[in-house]
Formats: structure tokens, sequence, C-alpha cells
């Protein structure tokens, strides 16, 4: 299928402002992803999955190895890749519709054009009544609902999120969560999805992609057994239970053996 | 206060901490994705490299200039710097002694009736009610066209300059210290109730350690308005440093002797806001100034 | 619909208490005129008439509209100047370090220390003033605008570039409306300085327009007439201020929120 994901041997080091020497970050990364899988990465906070998703998007330039989609090497951002962030990153000056259209007025699209393509999105994320509004005006969870609709708009064949859930509060994100999968499921991209919370991971994705280390590596990766679409009763389910506890020691004994 | 006086107030300085507002000029560095990507550690990057470029230049340019036009139009740098010798040697130093002695009995008296005034406003509401208006305008408005009703009043003997002084001066120190108390007010005076504060503890313990960098940031901004006054009144009248700088201008040319005095000003505006804005800085406990905002 | 009414009644408490204000203040100074206790104070009765009189014979409104060109002028100058050089503080960390001493610096001194020499290189008409009224207002402006595109976060530029933005465009759609509230309140201020400055300007300089009006007051020792001049600068400076308050609101609708 199309849409394939493969990273080789990537590695990035950052360097450090106060100390002379750089901070290995990633190391002999190496992970394919199918085209349409929804593939969730989970590790500890500032293990480099933020930094991997970056250099997927094309964000950032790895030190060595390299990033394929289909085949054809990625060099910089494109928009045929959707990013969502974690922090909004939407325009206060700007209108809801107006925000959304971001990505479609860098593609040129004309606009009137631009204003339907922007308003069928904005249905999809159920925003409808909330064109006109600014972002200062909507919650959290309204405003990360503008950034993945903004994201969907210029119809990109991956959604690339980087923990996208993490700044709103716990309700929200569980409905955020199901909202994803829905329109998720309609259209069948690849999704690379980051995130710190292991059920989140376990409850969106078809793989579950585990992080750890410094440098990071990939230590394992875990094929989630639950059907699509996903029932709300996965969630609570002692199969999810399992595989958590599973995936919680993976990177517990990574924190005790790496300190 | 409201918040467009305190971004006026955060432009007007360069390093103001008011109402939890911290604008530094000079420490917070550019968005690293404007500049260019991958640059290159070079000299020109060190903090000094590419100052010393500058500045070497326009002491050059400066110094080329002077040589080619002539003294007429710009005095040479060693000119300028023996100007500055003269300034001591023959005697015009008496004059800036005059000027300096009316600045401080002005802004002394200035901080003196301004940072009490400051207090009351910041810690009771219906006076700032009362005085806020007067104080925001009278803070815009044009202070130099007060200059002739002040001659009148007083003549151009030691008074009219004091008095210019303080006008000038009086209005950063009131509202830093209003916005200073007013801090206090909001942040730290319940806590130290719950712990039964006396009065006089409030005062000492509380009160003022918390708003003593507002307070010296008043004192900071209004010392460039006291000088400000304080040039623009002896101008006026022609009178004391403001007469010096205007005579070396015209009659006879000597600007040699002007440049050097510019110089001398400078240097003591400089030493001073310096000194001030370190005080400031100490006082400023360590990591508080940015969990207001 | 309940938080406009309040805040309509909020208004209409603090224009009382504004209008009470000033009427004690026109109470007092026609007592304190009146009674002589203060020599240059002459009681609005006085004053008023006087003003009238500037108004119809002295050419007050010329001598203002000449003093405003000035500013205005030099505001034009000096808002393009100061937003440009503003922005390559605000841009460049290395000409930020260059430069940030120097604006720093010209906050702390006085500025009207060079009027003698404005004379000297420009002598002392239109050209000399625009020059001061620039000097005036030229630095809240550089220090605002660069403020403002340093405040620009590092994550809205990241999301521009992930969605594929032109470096062109960055500028134009990201870092400029960003930054806008900081450059708009930085030009705000600088009409307050240009308007100083052009009033310093025709005093100091060649008394001119405004500053004619008060050299001759001031000279005849009309004392009326001195100061209906000074109250009326004074209530022109307000209203100036106060329109580029009312337009720097306006602009910045968006930020209510």
């Amino acid at each position: 299928m199309p849409g394939t994901v493969e990273v080789v041997n990537v590695a990035k080091s950052f360097r450090r402002s106060s100390e002379d020497g750089s901070l290995s970050v990633l190391n002999g990364i190496d992970l394919r992803i199918e085209g349409g899988t929804f593939c969730c990465l989970v590790g500890p906070s500032g293990c480099g999955k933020s930094t991997l998703l970056r250099i997927v998007d094309g964000l950032i330039k790895p030190d060595a190895g390299e990033v394929r989609i289909d085949g054809e090497l990625v060099t910089g951002p494109s928009l045929d890749r959707g990013f969502v962030f974690q922090q909004f990153n939407l325009l206060p000056w700007r209108t809801v519709l107006a925000n959304v259209e971001f990505g479609l007025e860098n593609l040129g699209v004309p606009k009137g054009e631009r204003h339907e393509r922007a308003r069928k999105v904005i249905k999809l994320v159920d925003l409808e009544d909330f064109e006109s509004f600014y972002p200062g005006q909507l919650s959290g969870g309204m405003q990360q609902r503008v950034g993945l609709a903004r994201a969907l708009a210029v119809e990109p064949s991956h959604l690339l999120m980087d923990e996208p859930f993490g700044s709103v509060d716990d309700q929200t994100r569980m409905l955020l969560q199901e909202e994803l999968l829905t329109i998720w499921e309609q259209s069948q991209k690849t999704v690379v999805f980051v995130t710190h919370d292991i059920e989140e991971a376990l409850f969106l994705g078809d793989q579950v992609v585990v992080m750890r280390g410094r440098p990071s590596r990939i230590t394992r990766i875990i094929d989630v057994p639950f059907g699509r679409p996903r029932a709300d009763e996965v969630r609570g389910s002692p199969e999810l239970a399992a595989l958590k506890l599973e995936i919680w020691e993976e990177l517990r004994a990574g924190a005790t053996v790496e300190g | 206060m409201q918040p467009s006086k305190a971004e006026e107030l955060r432009a007007e300085a360069d390093d103001l901490h008011i109402e939890g507002e911290r604008t530094a000029v000079t420490s917070v560095g550019p968005p690293a994705t404007l500049a260019p990507i991958g640059s290159s550690r070079s000299i020109l990057d060190h903090k000094w490299g590419l100052r010393l470029l500058v500045y070497g230049g326009i002491l050059l340019a400066w110094q080329v200039t002077a040589m080619v036009k002539g003294e007429f139009f710009l005095p040479t740098i060693p000119a300028t710097l023996a100007g500055i010798v003269h300034i001591f040697s023959e005697g015009y130093y008496v004059e800036l002694l005059a000027t300096l002695q009316q600045l401080a009995t002005g802004f002394l008296i200035a901080l003196a009736v301004a940072i009490p005034i400051g207090a009351v406003m910041g810690r009771f509401r219906f006076v700032e009610d009362l005085l806020s208006p007067w104080v925001n305008t009278l803070f815009v408005t044009s202070k130099e066209s007060l200059l002739p009703l002040l001659i009148i009043a007083f003549g151009v003997a030691f008074w009219y300059r004091t008095w210019v002084v303080i006008i000038f001066a009086v209005f950063f120190p009131i509202i830093n210290t209003a916005a200073g108390v007013r801090y206090v007010d909001r942040e730290l005076k319940e806590t130290a109730r719950a712990f039964a504060t006396s009065p006089g503890r409030m005062f000492t313990r509380v009160y003022l350690p918390a708003a003593a960098p507002f307070v010296v940031a008043g004192i900071r901004l209004g010392f460039g308005m006291a000088m400000k006054g304080m040039v623009i009144a002896e101008l006026w009248v022609l009178q004391g440093t403001g007469e010096l700088l205007s005579r070396f201008a015209r009659a006879p040319r000597r600007l040699d002797l002007y440049y050097a005095l510019v110089i001398i000003i400078v240097a003591f505006a400089v030493m001073v806001t310096e000194i001030l804005k370190a005080v400031e800085r100490r006082l400023r406990p360590v990591s508080s100034t940015k969990g207001t905002s | 619909m309940t938080h406009r009414r309040r805040a309509q009644s909020i208004d209409r408490q603090k224009l009382a208490r504004w209008g009470a204000s000033i009427a004690l203040f026109f109470i007092l100074w026609e007592i304190v005129g009146q009674s002589g206790l203060i020599l240059s104070v002459v009681p609005p009765t006085d004053v008023f008439p006087a003003l009238a009189e500037l108004f119809r014979d002295g050419g007050l409104m010329s001598a203002t509209l000449g003093t405003l060109w000035i500013a205005a002028v030099g505001f034009l100058i000096g808002g393009v100047l100061g937003v440009v050089f503003g922005t390559v503080i605000g841009t460049s960390e290395r000409w930020a370090n260059v430069w940030d001493p120097i604006v720093s610096g010209a906050f702390a001194v006085p500025i009207s220390m060079f009027i003698p020499v404005i004379t000297v290189y420009l002598g002392l008409e239109f050209e000399a003033k625009v020059a001061l009224v620039v000097l005036f207002n030229i630095f809240v402006i550089i220090v605002n605008t660069a403020t403002g595109i340093r405040e620009v976060p590092e994550s809205i530029l990241e999301m521009a570039r992930a969605f594929n933005t032109d470096r062109r465009d960055v500028y134009r759609r990201i870092v400029f409306p960003w930054a806008s509230p900081y450059i708009i309140t930085g030009l705000r201020i600088g009409v307050g300085r240009s308007v100083a400055g052009a009033i310093l300007a025709d005093l100091l300089l060649r008394a001119q327009n405004l500053g004619l009006v008060i050299r001759e007051a001031q000279g005849s020792f009309q004392l009326a007439e001195l100061l209906a001049a000074v109250f009326f600068i004074t209530i022109v400076a307000a209203l100036t201020m106060g329109l580029a308050r009312l337009v720097e609101w306006r602009l910045m609708r968006w930020k209510t929120s």
C-alpha cells in the first residue's frame, strides 16, 4: 500500500550551547511503517521521539541515515505530510477558518476553493459553528481540533502528530482520541503519533513502537491486537492492561539500567 | 494601572519590572529560526567581535570626516579628548557642578514627594482613582511648554531649574512605586496576613523588599527625565551646562569643547543608570520575575 | 449581555469621576487665580478670553497646525526608520548585540543636549526640527519593534516551516502580524514623543508656530495669553495621544480575548 515510511539508520545529536560537546539523542534508528498504518511512538519524555517525528517530516535533518517515503528521500517539509503540534501553534489574529486555510494558502489554492475545503474539514472536526471565532476564544480541545483540521485540509497522505493531546485535560483527550479515530478510519492515511501515554498509544494504534535510552533506540515494536473500528470497551479491557504493563516494564527496565 | 500604561513604561525603559511583565531588550535573543540556518561560529559571532568592528568603524569615520571637513564641522577625536581636559583645566567644570547641584536637589525633592505619593496610590484604591487621571495626563503632556510659566513664577534663579527637574522627574517614581505596592498587595499581602504579620513588619519585611526593585526602576527612569528637564531648562534660559552647550556650538564655535561636554554628560548619565540598574538587579529575587505573568 | 451592561455602568462611573475631577480642577484654578496666591496663576475666567483672542488675532490655529505638521513628518520618518531598524535588531542576534548598548544608552541620556549641534549641521528650519523629532521618537519605536519580533515563538515559526511556507512570506504572514501589537504600541508612544519633540523644536531651535506664540507671550509678560497657550498646547498634546490610543485600540481588537 502506498505511503510506506522507511527510516534507515537515523542518528541525531544536538549541540549544547552551555557546554562544549553534544547530546546524542537518536542513534541507529531503523523503522518501517506500512502505508495506511496508525503507528504510535512511545517513550519517556526527552527520549527523542519528537525529534524522530520531525526528522520524518523533514523539519530536522538527521546527522546520519535517511528517511524515505514510498522510496523517495525526505529532504524537507512538504504538504504531503500534515503536522499537528502539541502547543497548537495557531495564529491568534486569524479566525478558525483562516487558520485552517493556512496550508491551503501555501499550496496556492484559490480563495473560493480554499473556503470550501476548509469548511469541509472544519465540519469534520465538529467546529462548524465556530468558524469565525478567534483561537483566544476557544478551549484547548477546540484549538487542537483546529490544528488537526489545518493539517487535514491540505489532504496529506501522512499525518504526523506530536503529543497532540498532551495539553488538554483527560476527558477532552479521550473525546479527541475517539474523534481522531473516526476521522482516520474514513481516510486510512498513514499516521505517526507520538505520545508518552501508553494507554493512548495502545488505544489508537495498529503498531506501538517503544523507544528508550540515551541515545534513544527502538527496543520493541508491538502489533496491537484489537480490531477496527476500536470499540470503547478496549479501554478498560484486560488485554490492554496486560500490554500496557508489558510496555511499562520495558520502559522502566531501560530507566534503571541506563539511569 | 491599565495594561497599556504598563506597556508604555516597558517600552520607555529597556529593563523594567512592572506587574510581572518583563521585557529586557538586551538579554532576549531573536528566534533562532529567523537567523540563517547553519551559521558557523565565526569571530563575528563573539559578543565583542562585531561590536568592536562597528564601533571602530564609526570612530574611524568620525576621525576621517573631522580631518576632511575641519574643526568647524567636526572635531577630531584627539581634539575632543583634549577638550575634555580643557573643560576641567579652563574652569568650565564649575558650571557643570552648579548644574549637578541643582539636579541633585531637584531630583531628591522629587523622589521625596513622588515615592510616598506612589506608595499611597498603590495601596489605596480610592487615592489611585482620584490621582491617576491627573498623573497619567500630566505624564504625557508637554512639560516643556510649562517652562515659561515657571520662569515667570520663579524668575531664572535657583528655584526655576529645581522646579523643572521636579516636574520632569516626578512621574516615573510615582507610577513605578505604585505598581510595586500594587504588586505586593496582589501577590504577597494575603500570605503575610495569614501569618499574622504586624503592620510594622509588613512594611519592613514585606512591602519594602518586594516593592524595592520597582521603586529603584522608577528612580532610574526618573533620573533620565530629570537630566532631560535640566538640559531643556538650561537651554531655554541659557544657564549652566546648557548655556555652555549652546555657547560652544555658536559663539565662538568650539565643537571640540561641545562634544567633550556631550561625552561627559553621556558618561555621567550612563554611569548613574548602570549603577541603578545593578542595584535593581540585586534587589530582584532570583526567580520570581517570570512567575506573575 | 449582562456583561456588557455592567461594563457600561462602570464606564459611566468612570466618566462621572473624571468629570468631577475636571470640575474640581477648574474650581481650584479659579480660586487660586483670583486670590493671587501664586504669581503666575491667572484664573480661567481671564485665560479663556485670552485663548479666544489668540485664536482670532494670534493665529493660534495655524501655529498649532505648523507644529503638528513638523511632528507628523518627523513621526513618519522616525516610524519607518524605526520599524526597519527595529526589525534588523529583532531578527539578527549579531546586530542586536552591536546596537543594543547604543539604543539602551539613548534612553538614559538627555537627547536635548544635541539641540545646539543640530543647529550647526541642519540649520534652524524645517529639516533641523524634523531631525530633532526623529531623534525623539525613533528609539522607542526601535525598541518596541525589536521586542515584538523577538517575541515570536519558535514553535510558531516551526509550524510555518512544517506547512512549507515560503521564507519570504514568513515575515509578512507570521512575524509582523505577531509583532504588530508591540510595533503599534511603539508607534503610539512615538506619536506622543513626536509632538513633544516638535514643540521643543519650535521653542528652542527657532521660535516658530506654537513656540513663537509662547515666546511672544512670555516676552510681553502677557500672563493670561501665556497660560492660554500652555493650556491649549496641553490639550492638543492630550488629544493627539488620545487619538493615537484610539487607533491602536481599533487595530488590536482581535486581542481582546
